[in-house]
């Protein structure tokens, strides 16, 4: 296990930011930390690095009790922060460097780590920038680059991508996979659920500082009733119609608007294929037709009755 | 050492907004120092242009007197007609018209009230040399009617002539310890407004990046401990502060035209060194204190000054006002341009004309503590607030 979280309860006076959160983090994975904002995932990060005090809860990592002066185990984690932190007095170079050199005391393998952090994040031609002068994404990717470049085996992104355009953003994930594929375990927070979809090996829904649930996308989706969801554009469709298409086997729910037909249904066999039959057998004329698969979105709304972006 | 390196590169970024503010001041000190160097000693004798209308040519009272106001009066002979000495007057050919009546010189050895007439230009400020060398003249005259009633005119003149003659011989000394003084007092001073926008614009800037809560996290997490990254920040604060002081004091040095290195100036060194960790606690309290660097830079410019207008590091303590002085003793500026005032006048180095520089010395060490204490405090509630 290399992080393992009991219990742990953090409150703002009254308010209670995190409410026993539970969490397991195994080597080698890319664990998600999925929830809306003011969910309690950066508290939860700040206080896995000692960064803020807790009420109560235990905290370990690499099997050692984390606390503020443990630098043994510091020594290997590595951290991008929601907000970039850097130094605008120094380059690109310079800001790498020196984040790297609080860890390596080698001089010539920091200047080894920082050449292969600034190849790992694209930033070859900005070496001599100084932030101010580098783009939203460039600067992000310039954060990343000062909390990896010591080689970490624990990295932990809070919302790494905020406010990023698409290409950078695509960018970091890539990156993110590459590190874990070289070894590193990955916590990676984010209100995204696309992203933490398409990245993380697990998850763990989080909201008001309680895990919700946790398993790999698919346990996730396995946990909820709703099975597919259905669009069919349809003409004209008549009151009675729809009447009869929400009583076919596992309709959950039907909403129809703009000739466009939304039909949410249970899981189970040939749901496609009982509307597709309806539609034909009622010659009912009908265009585009696709169906989803629950996502994320989906588990966290059926949990909590609430979209992720509320 | 890596935060300890790191700090000069963040001076380094820096050094050209310190170095503008070095080159501005040795700029200043240089034009005062020629100013000072400008000491008169001597002055070149100006005479009034005058015109005399003389109705007395023949006595030898008036001609002494004449001869006498030559050293001071330009004369100009414009005849004795009203409408043209008046036009002289108003178009500034003279400055100054001075008649003699008939039998002036008889009436006044015969010790009769007599008075000579002038019409001066309205305002003429020069005009009164002329009124003083003609009293002078004529008082000089009076003392002899007085103690030798039965002299001649002739004698009378005579006499008055060669005693107005006689001159004194003056020395003037340049006493070059004073020189020294005047000028390093004056140096310190205004070096004490330079050190203090250096040690904001610098130090405060510095502690600015570290305290931003981002880079204070990030250096958390990492393996360095929280006690050895302040020591590396006190050391390069403390190589920052006394290398400027260096800087600072060998600048006064090589602008000093006189090259002495006395007590006196050691003194004022020193008071310089004892006031940069005023400078160095105000700048960490101010670091504690500002939000943005903008707000900073806007203080680097606000608070120096201020403090020194108040404290008297620009203009001299005794033209401030009381109530002025009252307020500016709360500020450190103030004891140290004190302790300057008093070293530049100090003759004897005993200890009991040192111990009142000491004692204001003392002052700005004790403010310098409390300006270290706040700023821990201050810097303690913020880390628990966020903690």
């Amino acid at each position: 296990m290399v992080v393992e979280v009991k219990n742990l309860v953090k409150r703002y006076d009254k308010l209670v930011a995190l409410d026993h959160l539970n969490l397991n983090v195994e080597e080698g994975e890319i664990f998600g930390l999925l929830g809306p904002n003011g969910s309690g995932k950066t508290t939860a990060i700040n206080c896995i690095l000692s960064l803020l005090k807790y009420d109560k809860g235990t905290i370990e990592i690499f099997g050692k009790p984390m606390s503020p002066d443990a630098y043994d185990i510091k020594r290997d984690i590595g951290i991008i922060m929601q907000n970039v932190a850097v130094f605008e007095e120094l380059t690109v170079y310079e800001n790498i460097s020196y984040f790297c050199s609080l860890y390596i005391k080698d001089k010539s393998e920091v200047k080894r780590l920082t050449r292969e952090a600034i190849e790992f994040v694209s930033l070859e031609d900005f070496t001599k920038f100084h932030p101010k002068k580098l783009s939203g994404g460039l600067l992000r990717r310039l954060n990343i680059a000062c909390g990896i470049a010591h080689k970490p085996k624990l990295i932990i992104l809070d919302e790494p991508t905020v406010a990023v355009d698409p290409q950078s953003r695509n960018k970091i994930l890539e990156g993110i996979k590459k590190l874990n594929a070289d070894g590193a375990t990955i916590i990676y927070t984010s209100h995204y659920m696309e992203e933490v979809e398409q990245l993380c090996s697990r998850i763990s829904i989080i909201d008001k500082g309680k895990v919700l649930a946790t398993g790999t996308k698919d346990e996730l989706k396995a946990m909820i009733s709703l099975g597919e969801k259905i669009t069919v554009e349809a003409y004209n469709l008549r009151e009675e119609e729809i009447e009869e298409l929400s009583r076919l086997a596992n309709v959950s729910s039907i909403e129809y608007a703009d000739n466009c037909l939304e039909i949410k249904s249970k899981k189970g066999k040939n749901n496609l294929i009982h509307v597709l039959d309806y539609l034909q057998n009622h010659e009912i004329n009908f265009g585009k037709i696709y169906t989803q698969m629950p996502t994320l979105n989906d588990v966290f709304l059926e949990i909590t009755g609430k979209e992720l972006r509320d | 050492m890596q935060v300890f390196k790191l700090y000069f590169k963040l001076l380094r970024s820096i050094s050209t907004t310190l170095l503008l503010y070095t080159v501005l001041f040795a700029g200043i000190t240089i034009i005062q120092t020629v100013n000072r160097n400008d000491n008169v000693t001597g002055f070149m004798q100006d005479k009034i242009s005058t015109a005399i209308v003389n109705y007395n040519e023949d006595s030898p009272l008036v001609q002494g007197l004449i001869e006498y106001l030559e050293e001071y009066c330009e004369f100009k002979d414009l005849g004795d007609i009203e409408s043209d000495l008046q036009d002289a007057l108003f178009f500034r050919e003279v400055e100054y018209i001075l008649t003699i009546p008939y039998e002036f010189g008889e009436d006044f050895s015969a010790g009769k009230d007599v008075s000579l007439e002038k019409k001066t230009v309205p305002d003429a400020i020069y005009a009164t040399t002329v009124d003083a060398a003609i009293n002078t003249y004529l008082n000089t005259a009076k003392n002899y009617l007085y103690t030798v009633p039965d002299i001649t005119e002739e004698e009378l003149a005579t006499y008055v002539s060669n005693d107005l003659k006689a001159q004194a011989t003056v020395q003037i000394n340049e006493k070059t310890d004073k020189v020294v003084d005047s000028y390093y007092s004056y140096y310190v001073n205004f070096a004490s407004y330079i050190l203090l926008t250096g040690c904001i614009v610098g130090v405060s800037l510095i502690m600015l990046s570290f305290h931003n809560i981002n880079i204070r996290r990030r250096n958390l997490v990492s393996p360095i401990t929280f006690r050895s990254l302040n020591i590396q920040l006190m050391e390069g604060n403390l190589i920052f502060v006394l290398g400027y002081d260096i800087i600072l004091i060998v600048l006064g040095y090589i602008l000093n035209p006189i090259k002495t290195i006395d007590t006196n100036v050691l003194l004022h060194w020193l008071n310089l060194i004892v006031f940069s960790f005023c400078a160095l606690g105000i700048s960490y309290l101010a670091a504690m204190l500002v939000k943005s660097k903008q707000a900073n830079e806007a203080l680097s410019v606000i608070l120096p000054l201020g403090l020194s207008f108040i404290s008297g590091a620009f203009v001299p303590q005794f033209l401030l006002g009381d109530s002025v002085l009252h307020f500016s003793s709360f500020a450190p500026v103030y004891w140290f341009v004190r302790a300057n005032d008093t070293i530049a006048s100090l003759t004897v180095h005993n200890f009991t004309n040192i111990k009142p520089i000491l004692s204001y010395m003392a002052i700005q060490i004790g403010f310098a503590v409390t300006f270290f204490t706040l700023s821990l405090v201050i810097s303690k509630s913020k880390l628990q607030r966020e903690y």
